[in-house]
């Protein structure tokens, strides 16, 4: 009876399978950088698994990174400010830039690590930038007749509950700082109060915060939506025009925080070579043009078609006290009154 | 070895039994898989279904706590802010732990206003009551200002979070119900935060442990996934979504299927499956409040079941192919039995002619065969007993004279070699007695031919009568004839009957009325005095004849000495 010979044969195979150690790639990135298409390329490519793991703030990426040291991730897509930050924790390792032989297709100003602030660190790069993009207004143009000029309108009464904030902290309060006309990146221990006064005022004046650009485009198809908080910029614009909104863009008179997304390997991985492996595959122009396609993102491969209209782009730097700014919103956006915020 | 006819019908006939019985078999083993995979089909869309109702008659369970409590009439008192709140205030505080101490899986049950940016009045969990400075600002959240836009009648359910999203309110589904006074807009809601995690988990744990339970939010995100289990700590691990971990699923998460029943390709992980995926809505006038379940069997498991059949149809087979062959043999046997028997028959008949017993009582195609050969033997024996018949007859006509019967030359020259050889060996003697009528060809001229032959036949009875048994007496042709003397000791016996023979001669033969004289001239010769060859010895003799003429006929001589 052969067949009988055969079964338990295979059958052990097929359990043996799970057993066989196999490569495994594991990103942390934000939405639309890893697509499951893409990814798919890449793994059968390399014949190894990938898990792509996508945050929606700057606060879950910390949280996320920082978990066991960093050891659930091997590379992560984070912008310069918070490379900083993981280097200085110690959370990454260098790049070796001679494995990525795609960023001889980056744009100059993308290739000159060193001129950027945040990459590099003794000698040595610990970030490949990816993409870019800046914090502008989406308003729309079926409720708000007058474009928005300025940052103040997202507090603005006639708007009380038809504003869609974006859920981060150091954003949230670097953003209230260049609304009050102040320095985005620090605040001084006697202004607080009055920055976290501004910042319960912006929680009642909206509708409810988001972290995932869809997310906003789901609320902004069920409720009556008159501004939003661009997180993502030109991203969520287009993601919003794909679903039907009629929606424009502007950036505020005080500026726009601009970000600089950057692949890094994390120092706990066991995949470094197959790390660098993604990064220089991202940095592909398939890749890189699927990103600006899709995403309405800037590449590092080639100009945004017509150039930035941005008057002022404030370039992300680490804050003073990020982990006190991502407390403090923990309890601002849990709903805590500012009676009771202000107390120590 | 050749190979017997039995041995060949055996062997193929047990072929043929054995290839029936294997494609039967085989046949009915492929079609028991395919009904096994079709009835498991069924059972697992039944179990799917089954489970999935009893999701959501607990689902519907949780809701209609929410709907009950914001049907009281405290909630309206306090939110209204009337008069004697604090009682009403302390009877729900009490509602609300009576209900969290009954299910333990309640997490929170608050009562939320709409006014003061979504205030909450009163939360209790297991802890007990928040005290009233932990009382939060929640109209920003979803479950608020979702809640508060329903229509009369609607509650609100959230979408669960994933367990690895991070989140605190992960595993969690909130159900919202607005409070409503006669105003248009509600006043606020009771808000019931349900931990499922437990709930699912009970649900898996029901099912016999080769199920495998997929369940998903409306969104398609994964709240249990067998396949992403193994793979890393579920709170910092990666976000699944159903239609993107298993493509065919994409209709149900999309809405435009309410079932799918599907076969999941094999993948590394896991073994080709059977699943089947079920929408499941807590409330129907809610959009949101939809789970997607599923639940999937590997196929190898379902097989299994075929594998006991599989074996069933080999012992089958095998005792099949046993029976077949012993059918066989003795078919071949009764078969080839009788062929023997013709076959020994014929081979009996073809040595020595002798009939052997044939199967011919048989009825069937052996039998007649049978008959028929009998038929044909018994032919042949007849047509064989006539042509020795003819063939004495022949040999007769070829070694003896028509007219008298009497041996012909050619038998004598034989007899004579013969008789010659024995006397070598003997020392005896043989005797010629050579007679020549006198005058015959006057007697046939002057009476015709038939009283000639008659003379002929006259004289050969005569010669007949006066030798012994032994002796032959032969006609040489015309009107010669010869005695062989077989076995003697001298010439004196051949002189006596010579002269015997002659006075018998003197004598006239009465022949159709006429009187016939017939008389001969004799000669002899002896072996071996007169020659030791058949030849010679007849030529001497008839030399001896004709000196008997010469010498005035009707006389005998005797051979001069060849030596």
């Amino acid at each position: 009876m052969p067949l009988r010979q055969i079964i338990p044969v295979l059958l052990l195979s097929l359990l043996s399978l799970p057993l066989q150690a196999e490569p495994l790639l594991r990103i942390l990135a934000w939405p639309g950088y890893a697509d499951p298409d893409l990814v798919r390329v890449f793994a059968e490519q390399e014949d190894v698994e990938v898990e792509v793991t996508l945050v929606g703030s700057d606060d879950e990426l910390r949280q996320k990174l920082s978990a066991d040291n960093g050891s659930h991730y091997d590379v992560i897509a984070a912008n310069t400010s918070e490379i900083r930050h993981f280097t200085e924790q110690q959370l990454l390792q260098p790049v070796r830039l001679d494995n990525l032989p795609n960023r001889n297709r980056q744009l100059r100003q993308f290739r000159q690590l060193s001129d950027i602030p945040g990459l590099f660190k003794d000698g040595e790069a610990y970030g490949i930038p990816y993409t870019y993009g800046e914090m502008g207004l989406i308003y729309n143009r079926d409720l708000v007749t007058t474009p928005p000029d300025s940052l103040s309108s997202l507090w603005d009464p006639r708007w009380q509950g038809q504003v869609l904030a974006y859920d981060g902290s150091s954003h949230n309060f670097s953003l209230t700082r260049l609304k009050l006309g102040k320095p985005p990146f620090t605040i001084p221990q006697a202004d607080l109060g009055e920055t976290l006064q501004q910042l319960v005022a912006l929680r009642r004046n909206v509708l409810g915060f988001y972290s995932l650009p869809e997310e906003s485009v789901t609320l902004y198809k069920r409720h009556k939506v008159a501004l939003i908080l661009a997180n993502y910029g030109r991203q969520q614009l287009k993601l919003l025009r794909d679903a039907g909104a009629n929606v424009d863009y502007v950036l505020p008179r005080e500026g726009a925080l601009a970000w600089l997304d950057c692949w890094a390997i994390s120092r706990a991985t066991p995949q470094r070579r197959l790390a660098e492996r993604w990064i220089d595959y991202s940095l592909d122009p398939v890749v890189s043009r699927a990103l600006s396609e899709r995403q309405g993102l800037g590449n590092t491969l080639e100009p945004l078609p017509g150039g930035s209209n941005a008057p002022l782009l404030i370039w992300l730097e680490p804050v003073e006290n990020a982990q006190q700014r991502a407390q403090l919103w923990q309890r601002i956006v849990a709903g805590e009154r500012p009676e009771n915020l202000t107390r120590p | 070895m050749k190979l017997g006819i039995s041995v060949k019908l055996t062997a193929l006939l047990s072929l043929f039994g054995l290839l029936l019985t294997g494609l039967a078999s085989y046949y009915l083993f492929s079609s028991s898989q395919q009904i096994l995979i079709d009835a498991a089909k069924r059972d697992l869309q039944t179990a799917n279904q089954v489970l999935g109702r009893n999701l959501q008659l607990s689902l519907q369970g949780f809701a209609n706590d929410a709907r009950v409590l914001a049907e009281q009439s405290q909630p309206l008192d306090v939110l209204e802010q009337r008069p004697g709140r604090e009682l009403e205030e302390k009877e729900l505080v009490g509602l609300f732990q009576a209900l969290l101490a009954v299910h333990p899986e309640y997490r929170r049950i608050r009562l939320v206003t709409a006014r003061e940016h979504g205030l909450e009045r009163i939360s209790v969990d297991h802890q007990g009551p928040a005290d009233a400075n932990s009382l939060g600002e929640k109209g920003h959240f979803p479950y608020v200002f979702e809640t508060l836009r329903l229509a009369r009648g609607e509650q609100y359910f959230s979408d669960i979070a994933q367990h690895g999203s991070g989140s605190a309110e992960a595993m969690t589904l909130h159900i919202g119900n607005p409070v409503w006074n006669q105003a248009p807009e509600a006043l606020g809601l009771i808000l019931l935060s349900i931990d499922v995690q437990a709930l699912f988990l009970r649900l898996e744990s029901e099912l016999p442990d080769y199920y495998q339970v997929f369940l998903a939010n409306s969104q398609g995100d994964l709240l249990l996934y067998p396949d992403g289990k193994n793979r890393q700590a579920s709170l910092h691990g990666p976000q699944y979504r159903l239609h993107e971990e298993l493509p065919l699923t994409r209709s149900l998460v999309e809405g435009e299927a309410q079932n799918l029943l599907t076969r999941l390709p094999a993948t590394r992980k896991q073994p080709e499956r059977i699943a089947a995926f079920t929408r499941v809505r807590i409330d129907e006038r809610s959009p949101n409040s939809v789970l997607l379940l599923g639940i999937a069997i590997p196929e190898a498991h379902i097989l299994r079941e075929s594998q006991r059949l599989g074996q069933r149809s080999v012992q089958i087979v095998i005792a099949l192919s046993v029976l077949t062959l012993l059918l066989a043999l003795l078919l071949a046997r009764a078969l080839t039995r009788p062929l023997n028997q013709i076959g020994q028959a014929i081979a009996r008949f073809a040595r020595n002619r002798s009939l052997h017993p044939l199967p011919t009582g048989r009825q069937d195609e052996l039998g007649s065969l049978a008959r028929n050969l009998r038929d044909m033997q018994e032919e042949i024996l007849r047509q064989i007993s006539e042509l020795n018949e003819n063939r004495i007859e022949l040999e007769r006509l070829a070694h003896h004279d028509p007219l008298t019967g009497l041996p012909n030359r050619r038998l004598f020259f034989d007899r004579l070699e013969h008789a010659i050889a024995n006397a070598k060996r003997s020392g005896k003697r043989v005797g010629l007695l050579f007679v020549d009528l006198d005058h015959f060809k006057e007697i046939n001229d002057e009476l015709g031919h038939a009283i000639g032959d008659e003379v002929l036949c006259s004289i050969a009875r005569l010669l007949s009568s006066i030798t012994r048994g032994g002796d032959t007496v032969a006609r040489l042709g015309g009107d010669e004839f010869i005695i062989l003397f077989d076995q003697i000791e001298d010439g004196k016996i051949l002189s006596g009957i010579a002269q015997k023979l002659l006075g018998h001669l003197q004598n006239r033969l009465l022949l159709g009325g006429h009187q016939v004289l017939v008389q001969a001239s004799l000669g002899i010769s002896l072996y071996p005095e007169h020659g030791d060859t058949a030849e010679s010895l007849v030529q001497n003799a008839d030399k001896a004849m004709y000196s008997s003429k010469r010498d005035g006929r009707n006389r005998v001589s005797l051979a001069r000495h060849e030596h």
